[in-house]
This record gives C-alpha cells, structure tokens and sequence, in this order.
C-alpha cells in the first residue's frame, strides 16, 4: 500500500494543480487511500469531517469552508481523478527488460519463477503442490467483495457495491462490443 | 398438480415487467420465459398488456393467458384472480402488466398487493424497465414513491437495446444511474442491470421466432430465415449474453426450476437459498 501511494503522489505530482479545484479536492487526492481505507471500517460522518477539514484550512473552490454536500460531492470526483490517473498509468507498456542499469539491481535478485520455487517448502516439487486450502473437502475462502470503480459510493454497502461493480462490468463489455470506451474513460 | 404447478420449498415466484410503454417489458418477458422453460421451468405467462396488439407476449407462447375485456377494470380484476390462483397453487409466472395507466397500476393503488402477495409466501419480483431518456424513469419514481410499491427484489433493467446507434450505453445511461430515483432504490436493496443489446431483435420478434429457432436458422412459415450473421448475433447474445445477464441477478429473485436449480448447481445449494 504504502508503495502504491508513493506511485500515486509521484504521478500526481506531474499533474498541474489547477485552481479551478479546491484544496479540500487536493487533500482528498494525495489522502485518497487513507480514506477509502477509512470508509471500509465506517460509515463516513462528512458533518465531522468537513469541520476537522475546515480547522485543517481546506476549503471549497471559493475559499469557504466545505459542506458535507460539498465534500461528498468533492469525494466523488476525487476518487474519480485518482483511478483515472492509475487506470493510465497501468495501461502503459511495462519496462523494458534490461532498462535498469546492472548496477542498480539488487544483489540477491532472481528471476520469477526462480524466486517463486525457492520460496516454497523444501525442494522445487513443493512448489508444484497445490496449496492446502485447495485440498479436497478444505472450506472454500470466501471471495471478496469489489469494489465499483466509478459508480455508487464508499458510503455503500458491501452487496450495494458489488451490484455497481457489476453493472460497470456489463457496461464495459456492452461497449466493448459496440467499439465505445470502457467506463473508466467516461466524461 | 396443474399445468405449471411445481412442488418444493422456495417461495413461488411472479415477474412484473414494469415501466412505460416502449421500453422492452415485452422483449424482457419474452426472453425470460424462453430462458427458463429452456432450463426446466413450466412457468406461466399472464398477458394483462391491453394497448399493445402488435407486439404483445402472447404472440409468442401459445399457453400465455390474456387478461379478457379491454377495461382497466377487467385488467384489474382479472390480475387479482391470477394472483389468487398462484397463492393457491404454488406456482412460477411472470406478467406483462403494460405500460400507462393499466389495471395493475389502480389495483396497487386500491391495496397493499405487496403485504397482500407477500404476507403468503410468495416472491414478487419487480422488472422496471428503463431506456436512456429521463421520462423511462417516471414509471420507477411513480411506483416506488407515491404508491408505495418496490418490492424487495427488483431489479432496474437499463435496456441496451434502447441506446442509439453510436452511442455508448454508459454515455446514454449515465444521467439515469445518477438519478436520485435509482440511488434511493439502489440503497434499499433494488440491482440495477443492464440487458444486453440484440441489434437484429426486431428481425427475430417479426418472424414470431424464439431465439434458438432463429439462431438455428428455421424459417418462419411462409418467411425467411434470418441472415447468417444475424444468426450469429443472435447465437452469441442468446448462448452468452443472456446467461451473463441472469447470472447477475440474485440467484433467489428468480424462477430457476425446483428440481434441479441453476445449472451446474446441486440440489442442497438450491433449497439452501429460499
């Protein structure tokens, strides 16, 4: 996680911090994973949080301070900015084998596939074993919920948000078909 | 047991194909009765749609009831029959109620048909058709909050077949999703789906084909079959698409057959969800 926002702040750094968005929506942005990780736990209480928000300076894009309309509303375009700008960046092609200087790799790399053996059990054949949770008879783990990309809210409910993840899924695949864009490229 | 009566233990269950007219209530009908008598469901198809002659359920089952008389008054009554009946005998349907003011809507207006259905062990499923345009809605904002009527399971059906040639469903969709209407049904439970689109369905309906005639090539009498690659359209929307589409839905929202559930499903896992 913490790598993963260290990527997401240097790739914001790159983005032109317009005036047209508020502090409070760039605050959202660089604390983007907190918060979610936050709204998993609990419900948000956007009363609250608009006035730790407002002792904190931030503000709505006139320099008041937020309502918790405007801050749910903020939120939501936040989250949108911030998977649009990780949708781009892992569309791009991987790096190149051979684009990190020799000496700038790690001493005790190893390729893969090598690392992957060699990290399980004894010997390379306990590599090929399954996994004892998928032994015959062993309880099934149960599968996680998704999470919508870009429709419903963090506020929802767990089965509430599998039901907009799976509606973006049809829709990306309705307009795959149908030569459109997927749903994250929308607006 | 009666044509369509089927024993077990879940609860049986009534499709309503809601919304205002044009909006693919009939279509949706159509290809859910086909869908699930396909897998082993006898359900029963009750046609209380009194504006539509041209394009009406019945065309395409023999057995569907209609509703008789053309007054929303016999509409009204004779739903309330079918109903009976159903409680009675334990049975699946689903029931094309039309769009505009018809016999269903003054009956959900004149009693509590939810608590009424519901209080018997009965499922009733509400289908909410809606296309693109802002007014598809009026229906669905009609329904769940003036009458009060929005049962547990429904499901709001965006109806891709509706999307102009050109546009995106998610751009023709989006101020629908958005919709306080839909939020509010979304938060108290209703899923939001979106059917398929099957651009050659007109081609398919006209010739009173079902869907695996018309993939399989058989031609109407006195007609055409439909073209090669319609087949192929209708192949892998009726192979793929439409499977996807139920597979999406609450498994206990609808009518899959008692004996032997969804398929691949065991029988412990079926009587498990009821």
């Amino acid at each position: 996680m913490a790598r993963r926002n260290r990527d997401t702040r240097a790739i914001l750094r790159t983005i032109e911090r317009s005036e047209q968005r508020s502090r409070l929506f760039w605050w959202m942005v660089d604390h983007h994973d907190e918060i979610v990780e936050a709204a998993r736990r609990h419900r948000v209480n956007w009363g609250g949080f608009c006035a730790e928000a407002a002792k904190l300076g931030l503000t709505d894009t006139r320099g008041r301070a937020p309502t918790a309309r405007n801050a749910r509303e903020t939120w939501r375009q936040a989250r949108r900015a911030v998977a649009a700008l990780r949708a781009a960046e892992a569309a791009k092609p991987p790096a190149r084998p051979g684009s990190i200087y020799p000496s700038r790799i790690p001493k005790d790399w190893k390729p893969e596939p090598f690392r992957t053996l060699g990290s399980v059990g004894s010997g390379t054949g306990a590599a090929l074993r399954p996994p004892a949770s998928a032994a015959p008879g062993a309880p099934a783990t149960p599968p996680a919920h998704r999470r919508p990309r870009f429709l419903g809210s963090p506020d929802d409910p767990p089965e509430v948000q599998e039901m907009w993840a799976n509606l973006e899924d049809q829709f990306d695949k309705e307009d795959r078909w149908a030569g459109g864009l997927p749903v994250k490229r929308r607006r | 047991m009666r044509d369509g009566e089927m024993a077990g233990d879940r609860p049986p269950i009534v499709a309503l194909g809601l919304g205002r007219q044009r909006t693919g209530k009939t279509t949706l009908l159509n290809t859910m009765v086909q869908y699930f008598r396909g897998l082993g469901n006898p359900l029963r198809v009750w046609n209380a749609d009194q504006q539509n002659r041209s394009h009406t359920i019945s065309l395409f089952f023999r057995d569907a009831e209609d509703v008789p008389g053309g007054g929303i008054e016999d509409a009204k009554v004779w739903i309330e029959a079918r109903l009976e009946d159903l409680i009675r005998h334990r049975y699946d349907a689903v029931l094309d109620v039309g769009g505009g003011a018809t016999g269903f809507s003054r009956l959900v207006q004149e009693v509590p048909l939810l608590e009424a259905v519901e209080a018997n062990s009965v499922r009733i499923v509400g289908l909410f058709c809606v296309g693109p345009e802002r007014a598809d809605l009026d229906y669905l904002e009609q329904f769940a909050e003036v009458d009060q009527f929005m049962p547990a399971s429904s499901v709001i059906v965006l109806n891709a077949g509706l999307v102009l040639s050109g546009r995106t469903a998610i751009g023709a969709f989006g101020s629908v999703i958005e919709h306080p209407v839909v939020k509010r049904a979304s938060s108290r439970g209703a899923c939001v789906a979106l059917l398929p689109a099957l651009t050659c369905m007109p081609q398919v309906t006209d010739r009173g084909l079902t869907f695996e005639e018309a993939m399989n090539g058989v031609a109407p009498e006195g007609g055409e079959p439909l073209s090669l690659f319609d087949r192929a359209r209708v192949n892998r929307w009726w192979s793929r698409d439409v499977p996807e589409f139920f597979g999406k839905l609450p498994h206990e929202w609808l009518p899959f057959p008692r004996t032997t559930g969804r398929v691949g499903a065991t029988e412990s896992s079926v009587e498990g969800i009821v």
